[in-house]
């Protein structure tokens, strides 16, 4: 139970995990509560990227406990089934499947694992779209639109499986500068309606102000962690202050 | 430094006016730009015309006996055939046509073509008819035919794209028209030239047979609906070859008695099989399991109690559908494809089986099949096996599991490395000795079998490289999508991997289609056999090997290059809106 009495609905004890000989994590304990909205920050190589794929578990850790909504991640096919049905990942690369539609990328996800009828699905996908803000695109291929639309369909096509977590991984790094916003925009909109959220990041702005709670890794750890108003107004650790002497 | 301001932004201008070359400058700028390329011009043009003279004097020359060709004509399409059954020849085909016709209904080719890109084929079988002419030897009777009609097509089709000007370009006419066009012109010529009655009459029951399925096609498709039209059609594009070969070709006569035998037995399964799919299907996954194993345990005991082969063999497809259902059949719309699945698969194995043990009623000595129509089995039979065979020895190949990633890299490398030639002796020779006593197939389906291992093994490997060139980030979607790994490869990466690989894929069909010609080594009388050995040795046409090897070498042409056309076509059409 958090302070503020919310539950508490991703639980990391001591996390660790080596590629090979490389250690990218080195012991990552810390909770997210109900509806809180994370930002993760850091250099790159600091596995940012790492830790949060290992929550729904596209990458395996060696050491250490992850539990995610009460279910503690384990090689049990089940358990990690049902644990990523209900934590939606959105890519830095998007990652939409190109052979199908918009309208079949967000549906066949709800037909095959979520076994909801087409019509369902299709109102489902519909009422997603109309949300981030491209209905008219339904029918179009991912190849046909923009890198800001196609990252919109994805954020859709995560958040009709009705997760209780939405994880982002860089999800502005690979769009230009005039679509980041229509971008972000989604996202804030997803973090004032409630969703817990972890969101691995550049967008200082955004953090700064959808944020509940800022995250500074580096080298495998967590450096920092506190209010935005702390991190951006007054960091203690002398790594945080130089990465944010750069960044800023 | 100074500042510059845009006024206001530009609009979109037209692209410049293409400027038409003149022939003299077209030649300057391709063929004579360099002194050495000029030089290289005249040398190869010099050579492409000594090499065409010769080819045509002696294609041409009165020693050539051409005319032992056309009265071969039903030996080069069906060997020894019985001649009284040859109408269950022209079914067969029929039975294509319905195929073609509802299927080019429903998929609905798309393409369209314009009047310069016809009048301009035109023009250019007008250059190539009139070249011919200018090379053929001079005392050739058709030589001022050809010069006549070549300059007449040269004509028509240059004053045709000018008298149409720039409308000419518009891409307009339908592609399924032009060839409907073809078509009918050519049932014109037939019916023109002194073709024989039981050919043309046939042929032009069958354009309309194509045709009327065509038309019956489009209504279907409006009533049915396009989507279940495509699924059902692609069902009967697999059953028709063992229907073909199995029904049509072989007369079969069914032994009823043995058939009814069966049915105590095959009910009951039946039964069985609907109740396990639905529990399967709704128990949840331990649960379904423990019914799986249960059922590989039944299946592999009635092996060992005496029953009917359609028994063993259904209940090995019962375990299929009920290891598949907890995946893909637990909604309510996958249950009942999965019922219906199920009724087909009971029905169809008895029919197959039925047919296999049936005795064929015709009266020949030895095959019965042989021709074009047997090269066209063999290579639709060994097509269509051989894309299971290639799939699945893809997906074990890149599997994760040590057991299927050994069994299969270990079949695709011994396959790949040895001859098509001893995959098809072991086939004829060595199996039929593993078999159970009195167990054996005929030659037809020992060849088809064999060609679909061999090609199976090339197959998977471009299969591989089709998975391998899917980007990692699709595998990590369909998996935070909570997809299981059988969804994800069904639905996501087979479909990419197939496609990347079309034009790979086109060439195995097309290189599998020449190979056929190889099964004469176990005894089969396939086109290029009966063109190689059969027509030449009766006395009749003794002493004609060069004009039925060059037919030959026309003919395999012919179909290759229509596969490779096609499979332009379908590239371009998947290309289309998917990058």
């Amino acid at each position: 139970m958090a302070d503020n009495g919310k539950r508490d609905i991703i639980i990391c004890e001591d996390v660790k995990k080596w590629f090979g000989d490389f250690q990218a994590l080195r012991g990552i304990s810390t909770r997210v509560y109900e509806q809180e909205v994370v930002v993760i920050i850091g250099p790159s190589g600091s596995g940012k990227s790492t830790w949060i794929r290992c929550i729904n578990r596209l990458e395996v850790h060696q050491e250490g406990r992850i539990i995610v909504d009460g279910i503690e991640l384990t090689s049990d096919v089940r358990n990690i089934e049902q644990i990523r049905s209900e934590v939606g990942m959105v890519f830095q690369q998007f990652n939409l499947f190109p052979h199908l539609t918009v309208m079949q990328n967000i549906t066949l996800a709800q037909t095959w694992v979520r076994k909801r009828t087409k019509a369902e699905a299709e109102e489902k996908a519909m009422a997603l779209l109309e949300r981030v803000g491209i209905p008219e695109q339904a029918h179009k291929f991912p190849g046909q639109l923009s890198g800001g639309q196609q990252q919109r369909v994805a954020i859709a096509r995560s958040l009709a499986m009705d997760p209780k977590i939405m994880l982002f991984d860089e999800p502005t790094s690979a769009l230009d500068p005039e679509m980041i916003k229509e971008v972000l925009d989604v996202m804030k909109e997803l973090a004032q309606s409630g969703m817990t959220m972890l969101v691995v990041t550049h967008e200082m702005g955004f953090a700064r102000e959808v944020a509940d709670r800022v995250i500074f890794m580096d080298q495998g750890q967590i450096v920092e962690e506190g209010t935005p108003e702390h991190f951006f107004t007054n960091p203690q650790h002398d790594r945080t202050k130089l990465f944010l002497s750069q960044i800023l | 430094m100074t500042v510059y301001v845009a006024p206001e932004l530009k609009p979109p201008e037209p692209p410049p006016e293409a400027r038409q070359l003149g022939a003299w400058v077209w030649l300057r700028k391709n063929l004579f730009n360099t002194w050495y390329n000029g030089v290289l011009t005249v040398v190869l043009a010099v050579g492409i015309v000594w090499g065409a003279r010769g080819a045509f004097a002696f294609l041409l020359s009165p020693d050539r006996l051409w005319g032992v060709i056309p009265p071969n004509a039903t030996n080069y399409a069906v060997d020894v055939y019985p001649r009284p059954e040859l109408t269950r020849i022209w079914v067969t085909l029929a039975v294509v046509m319905v195929l073609v016709g509802l299927s080019s209904a429903t998929w609905r080719p798309t393409g369209k073509t314009s009047w310069g890109t016809i009048l301009a084929v035109v023009r250019a079988t007008g250059v190539a008819a009139f070249a011919v002419g200018l090379l053929v030897p001079p005392t050739f009777v058709g030589r001022n035919p050809l010069l006549v009609g070549g300059a007449v097509l040269v004509l028509l089709g240059a004053v045709g794209i000018r008298a149409a000007g720039p409308a000419a370009r518009e891409e307009r006419l339908p592609m399924l028209g032009v060839l409907a066009g073809v078509l009918v012109l050519a049932l014109v010529v037939i019916w023109l030239l002194p073709v024989a009655k039981t050919t043309k009459v046939p042929w032009t029951i069958e354009v309309l047979v194509l045709a009327a399925a065509h038309l019956v096609g489009r209504p279907l498709v409006r009533a049915v609906g396009e989507k279940t039209l495509k699924v059902v059609l692609s069902f009967l594009w697999v059953l028709s070859l063992p229907v073909i070969y199995l029904h049509l070709e072989r007369k079969p006569v069914i032994p009823w008695e043995v058939v009814v035998s069966w049915l105590p037995w095959v009910l009951p399964v039946l039964v069985v099989g609907y109740l396990a799919i639905l529990y399967a299907s709704r128990a949840g996954r331990e649960r379904a399991a423990a019914l799986n194993a249960l059922l590989v345990v039944a299946a592999l005991a009635v092996w060992f109690v005496p029953s009917p082969m359609v028994v063993r063999l259904l209940m090995l497809v019962l375990v299929g559908f009920t290891l598949a259902a907890p995946t893909f059949a637990s909604s309510g719309n996958g249950r009942r494809n999965f019922m219906v699945g199920w009724s087909g698969a009971t029905f169809f194995l008895v029919y197959f089986v039925t047919l296999a043990v049936a005795e064929t009623g015709l009266e020949t000595q030895g095959d019965f099949l042989g021709g074009l129509n047997l090269t066209f089995l063999l290579a639709l039979g060994g097509m269509l096996l051989s894309f299971p065979i290639g799939i699945m020895m893809a997906l074990g190949r890149t599997s994760t599991m040590p057991i299927f990633r050994l069994l299969s890299t270990g079949y695709i490398e011994i396959v790949r490395g040895v001859p098509l030639i001893t995959v098809l002796f072991f086939a004829d020779k060595v199996v039929p000795r593993f078999l159970p006593p009195g167990l054996d197939f005929d030659g037809v389906v020992k060849a088809i079998i064999a060609i679909a291992l061999f090609s199976g093994a090339y197959l998977a490997e471009n299969v591989r490289g089709g998975l391998q060139s899917i980007p990692k980030g699709q595998y990590e979607a369909a998996r935070a999508l909570g997809m299981t790994t059988a969804q994800m490869t069904m639905l996501i990466t087979l479909p990419q991997a197939l496609r990347a690989v079309i034009p790979a894929i086109v060439g195995q069909v097309i290189s599998l289609f020449k190979d056929t010609s190889l099964v004469a080594i176990i005894g089969l009388a396939d086109f290029f056999r009966v063109a190689r050995d059969i027509v030449p040795n009766q006395p009749a046409s003794l002493g004609s090997q060069i004009e039925n090897l060059v037919m030959a070498a026309v003919v395999y042409w012919i179909f290759t290059f229509s596969f490779s056309r096609a499979s332009l076509r379908l590239e371009r059409k998947l290309g289309v809106g998917t990058r």
